[in-house]
C-alpha cells in the first residue's frame, strides 16, 4: 500500500471514531481505490471533506455565540438578585433593628435603630453579653431559650420583653437564625426586632380606660383653670346624662346645681400649692358622697385634676351601726355593773350588817375586780369617741401648774396605796400656759400617773416635770421601775398591748390607757414618747403647744409612737 | 326634820334595790319607785316628789317622756329633775341639762355615795336660786 492510501486510511479511521460516517466511507475508497478511479475519489473526498469541515466551523462558531449569549444573560440575572438583596438588607437595616453575636452569647453587631431603641452606643454594647438586655428576671425565658434554639440549628420567632439601658421594658417582635463557621460549626446568632412597646403601652391604656369606664365611682379628669372636663368615666357620664362627645362641652361646675366653684377652688389650693398630694371632702347634698382629688400632669405637661366621687352611703351605714352596736355595749355593761358594784359597795361598807373576814377578802376582790371591768369599758368607750370625733375637744388656754396640782390631788390616793410620794418639779416664775382641753389632759395626767405609780418600787417616789421644747411645753412623767426594754417599746400605745416589764410582773390595767393617751396628744397636736432604761426607770412625756403657740405647724417627727399613728 | 321625797322611776328591778339601799337606808330619804312612766305618772300628784330621778332609757316612755308628762300634765316644772344614765357622752349629758335636768348621774354610781351627791345637786341649785 502506498503512503498516500495509508495517509487516507488514517483519516478514514479518524473519522468513524468522530462519527463523521460520510468522510470515513470518502476515505476509505480512496485508500483502498485503483488509480484510475483515483481522481474522481479524491474530488468526491474534497467535496465531502470541504463541507463536513464547514459545517463542523459553522457549529463551533455557533456554540461559541450561544455560550457568551448565555454567560451574558446570567451575569446580569445575578446583579440584579445582589442588588436586591442589597436593596433588602437596607430596608431592614432602616425598618427594623438587627444585632448579631457570638458563639459566647456576645454582641458583636448592631445596627442604628437598635442603638436608638436601647439607648446604647453600639461601641459600648459591642462585647457585652446579650443577656444585659434582659431583665434580670426574663433572662432564662428570653435569651436562653433563644440560644437553645439556635444551637440545635433553628430558627427562633416570637415576642420579648428586654430592658433598655435606663431599664425600662422594651417589647419586641423578634427572629433569630444561627450562623455557622466554614466547618458548619455554631458560631452564633443573628437576630431582626420590631418595637412593639407603644402597641403594649396601647393595649395597656385600653385596658386602664376599660376599668375606668366599668368603676362604680364616679371620675372626673379637668383643667385645673379653666374648669373644663376633659372626661368622664361611664358612672359620671350616666348621673349627668351626657354622652362621651357632650363632656368636653361642659365644664366640672356644671355637674352638680349646688356646686361652688369659690369652695372648689378653696379646697383644691393646697394641691396647687403642692402642700398636699390629695384632698378629700365628704358632702352631704343628695347622699352621703366622698369626693377626693388628685393633681396630674397631661402627656403634654398640663395641669389636670383628677376627682373620684364615692358614694359612701354603705360605709356611713355601717359606722352608724357601730356606733349604735359601741352605744348598746355600753349601756347594756354598764346597767349590770351598776348593780354588781353597788351590792358589793355595800356589802363592803357593812351596811347590810358586818361580815365574816373571810367573806370581806372576798367581796374586796370582787369590787377590785368590778372596778377593773369598769375601767376597761370606759377606756373603750373613750378610744371610740376619740376616733370618731365624738370626744368634747374644745380647746382653751390652761395653766399647767393648776393641772398637774389637780392632777397630783387626784391620784394621790391611789399612790398612797402603793406607797409612792408623787413629786413635781416645774420651772419657777414661768408662765406655764399650754393650749388645750383641760379634761382630756386631766386624762392623759392620770394615766401617766398611774402607770409611773403602779411599775414605782414601794417608798420611792414618780416626778412630774415641766421642761420647755420648741413651741411647746414637755410634761414628763418619771418613774424608777424596772424600765422597758427596747424591742417593747414598739408595742407602747397600742390597743390592748400591755408589757409585761423586765421584772416579769404583769400589773392591772385595761391595755388601753396609753392608747388613749397617744390620740388624745395626737389631737393637740402634739408628741408623745417615752426614754426608758432597763433597771432604771422610764420617762413617759408629752408635749403640747404653748398657748399662742397651737396654730403653728409643729413637726411630730422622730418620735416612735407618733409615727406609728 | 322631814323627810325629802324622792320619785325615782327605772325598769331594772336590781337597780331600783341598789338605790332603795342607798337612799333610803344610807341616805335616809322618803322614797317612791316605779318600773315605768306611767306608773310613776299615777302617783306623782299624790306623792308629790321634790326630786324626780329618772332612768333615761325605759321601754315605752324614756326619763325624758316621763317629765315632760309631769311638767305639762301635773304642774311639777319646779321639781328638780336628776337623769340616771349609762350613756357616758357629754353631748348627751348636754342634751340633758338643756332639757331641764340640774344633773346627770352616771351608772355605775357607787351607792354609799349616791346621797350625799343628791343632797350637793340640792345644795348647788339652793346656791343659784
Amino acid at each position: 500500500m502506498s503512503s498516500v492510501a495509508r495517509v487516507y486510511k488514517t483519516i478514514s479511521a479518524v473519522c468513524a471514531l468522530a462519527g463523521l460516517g460520510t468522510l470515513s466511507v470518502a476515505a476509505w475508497r480512496v485508500s483502498a481505490g485503483t488509480d484510475a478511479q483515483l481522481g474522481a475519489d479524491r474530488a468526491e473526498l474534497s467535496f465531502v471533506l470541504f463541507s463536513t469541515v464547514a459545517l463542523l466551523i459553522a457549529a463551533l462558531i455557533l456554540s461559541v455565540l450561544a455560550f457568551r449569549h448565555n454567560s451574558r444573560t446570567q451575569e446580569r440575572l445575578t446583579g440584579r438578585q445582589r442588588r436586591r438583596l442589597d436593596f433588602q438588607d437596607q430596608i431592614l437595616d432602616v425598618h427594623t433593628m438587627t444585632f448579631a453575636w457570638d458563639q459566647d452569647g456576645r454582641f458583636t453587631s448592631v445596627n442604628e435603630n437598635f442603638e436608638r431603641c436601647f439607648g446604647y452606643p453600639a461601641d459600648e454594647i459591642i462585647g457585652q453579653p446579650v443577656a444585659s438586655i434582659y431583665h434580670r428576671r426574663h433572662v432564662d425565658s428570653g435569651y436562653v431559650e433563644i440560644a437553645r434554639a439556635l444551637i440545635s440549628n433553628r430558627v427562633w420567632s416570637g415576642e420579648q420583653r428586654m430592658r433598655n439601658r435606663a431599664g425600662d421594658s422594651v417589647y419586641v417582635e423578634m427572629t433569630a437564625a444561627p450562623e455557622t463557621d466554614e466547618h458548619g460549626r455554631f458560631a452564633g446568632g443573628t437576630a431582626m426586632m420590631t418595637d412593639v412597646t407603644a402597641l403594649r403601652d396601647a393595649e395597656s391604656d385600653h385596658f386602664l380606660n376599660a376599668m375606668l369606664e366599668e368603676l362604680r365611682d364616679e371620675v372626673f379628669v379637668f383643667d385645673t383653670q379653666t374648669l373644663n372636663i376633659h372626661y368622664m368615666n361611664r358612672a359620671a357620664r350616666d348621673r349627668c346624662g351626657w354622652s362621651l362627645d357632650e363632656i368636653r362641652d361642659h365644664r366640672i361646675t356644671d355637674t352638680d346645681p349646688n356646686f361652688s366653684e369659690a369652695a372648689m377652688r378653696s379646697h383644691t389650693q393646697p394641691l396647687i400649692d403642692g402642700t398636699k398630694t390629695m384632698v378629700s371632702i365628704t358632702v352631704e347634698d343628695r347622699k352621703p358622697t366622698e369626693i377626693t382629688t388628685y393633681l396630674f400632669e397631661s402627656a403634654n405637661g398640663r395641669p389636670l385634676f383628677v376627682a373620684v366621687v364615692r358614694d359612701i352611703s354603705d360605709r356611713q351605714a355601717v359606722e352608724n351601726a357601730r356606733m349604735q352596736s359601741v352605744s348598746v355595749v355600753s349601756h347594756e355593761l354598764r346597767a349590770p355593773l351598776t348593780s354588781i358594784k353597788g351590792s358589793l359597795r355595800l356589802l363592803q361598807s357593812g351596811v347590810m350588817g358586818a361580815l365574816p373576814q373571810e367573806a370581806t377578802a372576798v367581796v374586796d376582790i370582787a369590787c377590785r375586780n368590778s372596778d377593773r371591768l369598769l375601767m376597761v369599758v370606759n377606756d373603750i368607750l373613750d378610744l371610740d369617741k376619740i376616733q370618731s370625733g365624738k370626744m368634747d375637744f374644745a380647746m382653751t388656754d390652761i395653766d399647767l401648774r393648776v393641772l398637774i396640782n389637780d392632777a397630783i390631788e387626784m391620784n394621790k390616793g391611789y399612790a398612797d396605796e402603793h406607797n409612792v410620794l408623787l413629786r413635781q418639779e416645774l420651772p419657777k416664775g414661768v408662765d406655764l400656759k399650754v393650749r388645750g382641753n383641760a379634761d382630756r389632759l386631766m386624762q392623759v395626767m392620770t394615766n401617766l400617773m398611774t402607770n409611773a405609780i403602779k411599775f414605782s418600787p414601794e417608798e420611792d417616789a414618780v416626778a412630774i416635770r415641766v421642761t420647755k421644747a420648741a413651741g411647746a411645753w414637755r410634761v414628763t412623767v418619771a418613774d424608777n421601775g424596772p424600765g422597758i426594754p427596747e424591742s417593747s417599746r414598739k408595742y407602747l400605745g397600742q390597743p390592748f398591748a400591755q408589757l409585761v416589764a423586765v421584772d416579769g410582773r404583769k400589773r392591772v390595767g385595761t391595755g388601753l390607757g396609753l392608747t388613749i393617751v397617744k390620740s388624745i396628744v395626737k389631737r393637740h397636736n402634739g408628741r408623745f414618747d417615752v426614754n426608758s432604761v432597763v433597771g432604771e426607770g422610764s420617762d413617759f412625756y408629752f408635749e403640747v403647744p404653748a398657748a399662742g403657740q397651737a396654730d403653728e405647724t409643729r413637726d411630730t417627727g422622730g418620735s416612735v409612737i407618733a409615727a406609728a399613728s | 326634820m322631814e323627810l325629802k321625797r324622792i320619785l325615782h322611776v327605772d325598769d331594772d328591778d336590781d337597780i331600783r334595790t341598789i338605790v332603795q339601799l342607798a337612799l333610803e337606808v344610807v341616805g335616809n330619804f322618803d322614797l317612791r319607785q316605779y318600773g315605768d312612766g306611767p306608773s310613776a305618772i299615777a302617783a306623782a300628784t299624790d306623792f308629790d316628789p321634790q326630786l324626780l330621778l329618772l332612768d333615761v332609757m325605759m321601754p315605752g316612755m324614756t326619763g325624758m317622756d316621763v317629765r315632760r308628762t309631769l311638767v305639762e300634765d301635773h304642774d311639777m316644772g319646779d321639781v328638780t329633775t336628776v337623769y340616771v344614765t349609762a350613756k357616758a357622752e357629754d353631748s348627751f349629758a348636754r342634751e340633758l341639762m338643756d332639757q331641764g335636768a340640774v344633773s346627770v348621774i352616771t351608772k355605775p354610781f357607787d351607792p354609799m355615795t349616791l346621797a350625799d351627791q343628791i343632797r350637793d345637786i340640792w345644795a348647788r341649785q339652793k346656791e343659784a336660786a
